[in-house]
C-alpha cells in the first residue's frame, strides 16, 4: 500500500518571515514563521513579510493575515523616496497597532 | 497630484486580483515618471527643496497639527508668510516650515472615499517646480503636493522650506539616564570613601 503523501510547498508558494525595518526602507527577513503566528505577531504591532515569486499569491495571503489580525485594512503602494527595497504592505485602518503585512513583488524584494 | 493621486491609491485598493495588478504596474510606472521629472528639474531645486523631494519619506507619519503665521509689513500688506506642519514619525517629531509664495489650497476628499478619516496621517507627496515667471533673475518656486489619509489634498506653493527633526524622549529613555546617574552618583561616593 502506498504511503499517503505529506503536502509539500512549492517554490512558488509564498513564505511567510518576521520583519524589521532596515535602512532606506528596506525590509528585513527574520525567522520563517506560520500563518498563525504572524496574524499574532500583527495583533502586537510587530512587522511580517510575505516572499515568494507570485505577485498575487503573496497579495493575497498578507491580505488574509492583516484581516485576520486586525479587521479592517488598507493596502499601501511604495513611496517614492521610500528606496528601492521598500514594499508594499497592509496595514490597520484606522491605527492602531503600529506595524505592516508587507509583500514582496517581481521586482521588490526582502533583504 | 499628479503622479500620486487619490484616484490611484483607491485602485491600488481594489480587491479583485487582475485591476490589483494593473493598478500595481501603473503606481510603479508612476514612481519611474516621478524620478524622471525630479532629474530634470533637480538643477533648479535649492539642496533643501532637493532633499524633500528626493530622500524625504513622510510616509504614515501623524498630522499633529498646521499653522499659518503672517508678517504684515508697514504698508499693510503681508510681507512673508510661512507655513508650518507638525509631523510624529515613529520616535521623531518633525516640523516642515514653508516659506511661502501664494496660499496654500485644500481640495475636500470625495464623498465616496472608502478609508478611515480617523488619525489623520501622510500618504503620499510629490514636489513640482512653478516654472510660471521664473525669469534669469527671479528664482523658481515650488509646489509641494500632499496626498493625506482622510483623501483631501494640500497644495502648498512655496519658496523654500526648513525641515526640522527633534527624537521624542520616551519614558524608557528617562529612566535609562536616571539609571546612569545614580551608577556615576555610586561610583563617586565609593571612590570618595576608599580615598
Amino acid at each position: 500500500m502506498a504511503k499517503k503523501q505529506k503536502p509539500t510547498e512549492s517554490a512558488n508558494s509564498p513564505r511567510i518571515y518576521e520583519a524589521s525595518l532596515g535602512r532606506d526602507g528596506a525590509v528585513k527577513k527574520g525567522n520563517k514563521i506560520t500563518q498563525a503566528q504572524a496574524v499574532a505577531l500583527r495583533r502586537i504591532g510587530k512587522d511580517v513579510v510575505v516572499c515568494g515569486p507570485d505577485l498575487a499569491a503573496n497579495r493575497d495571503l498578507a491580505k488574509a493575515i492583516e484581516g485576520n489580525a486586525n479587521g479592517r485594512w488598507k493596502r499601501c503602494p511604495p513611496h517614492p523616496n521610500a528606496g528601492a527595497h521598500a514594499l508594499p504592505h497592509y496595514q490597520p485602518d484606522p491605527r492602531p497597532p503600529d506595524g505592516h503585512t508587507f509583500y514582496e513583488t517581481p521586482n521588490r524584494k526582502a533583504k | 497630484m499628479k503622479y500620486f493621486s487619490a484616484e490611484s491609491y483607491v485602485r491600488f485598493n481594489e480587491n479583485d486580483g487582475q485591476e490589483a495588478d494593473t493598478a500595481h504596474t501603473a503606481w510603479e510606472r508612476a514612481i519611474l515618471e516621478y524620478r524622471r521629472y525630479l532629474k530634470e528639474h533637480r538643477d533648479m531645486m535649492p539642496t533643501r527643496v532637493r532633499m524633500l523631494a528626493e530622500k524625504t519619506c513622510l510616509h504614515d507619519a501623524l498630522l499633529l497639527g498646521r499653522q499659518m503665521h503672517r508678517s504684515v509689513g508697514q504698508n499693510g500688506v503681508d510681507s512673508r508668510r510661512l507655513l508650518t506642519i507638525g509631523l510624529q514619525l515613529g520616535g521623531e517629531t518633525i516640523v516642515l516650515n514653508y516659506f511661502l509664495c501664494d496660499s496654500p489650497k485644500e481640495f475636500k476628499p470625495k464623498k465616496d472615499w472608502p478609508f478611515s478619516k480617523d488619525q489623520l496621517h501622510w500618504l503620499y507627496d510629490e514636489v513640482a517646480v512653478n516654472e510660471d515667471g521664473h525669469t534669469a533673475t527671479a528664482p523658481p518656486s515650488f509646489v509641494h503636493r500632499v496626498l493625506l489619509s482622510d483623501g483631501s489634498e494640500l497644495e502648498i506653493p512655496f519658496i523654500d522650506l526648513i525641515l526640522d527633526r527633534f527624537r521624542l524622549r520616551t519614558s524608557q529613555d528617562v529612566l535609562a539616564v536616571a539609571s546612569r546617574a545614580n551608577e556615576n552618583s555610586g561610583r563617586r561616593k565609593r571612590r570618595a570613601k576608599s580615598g
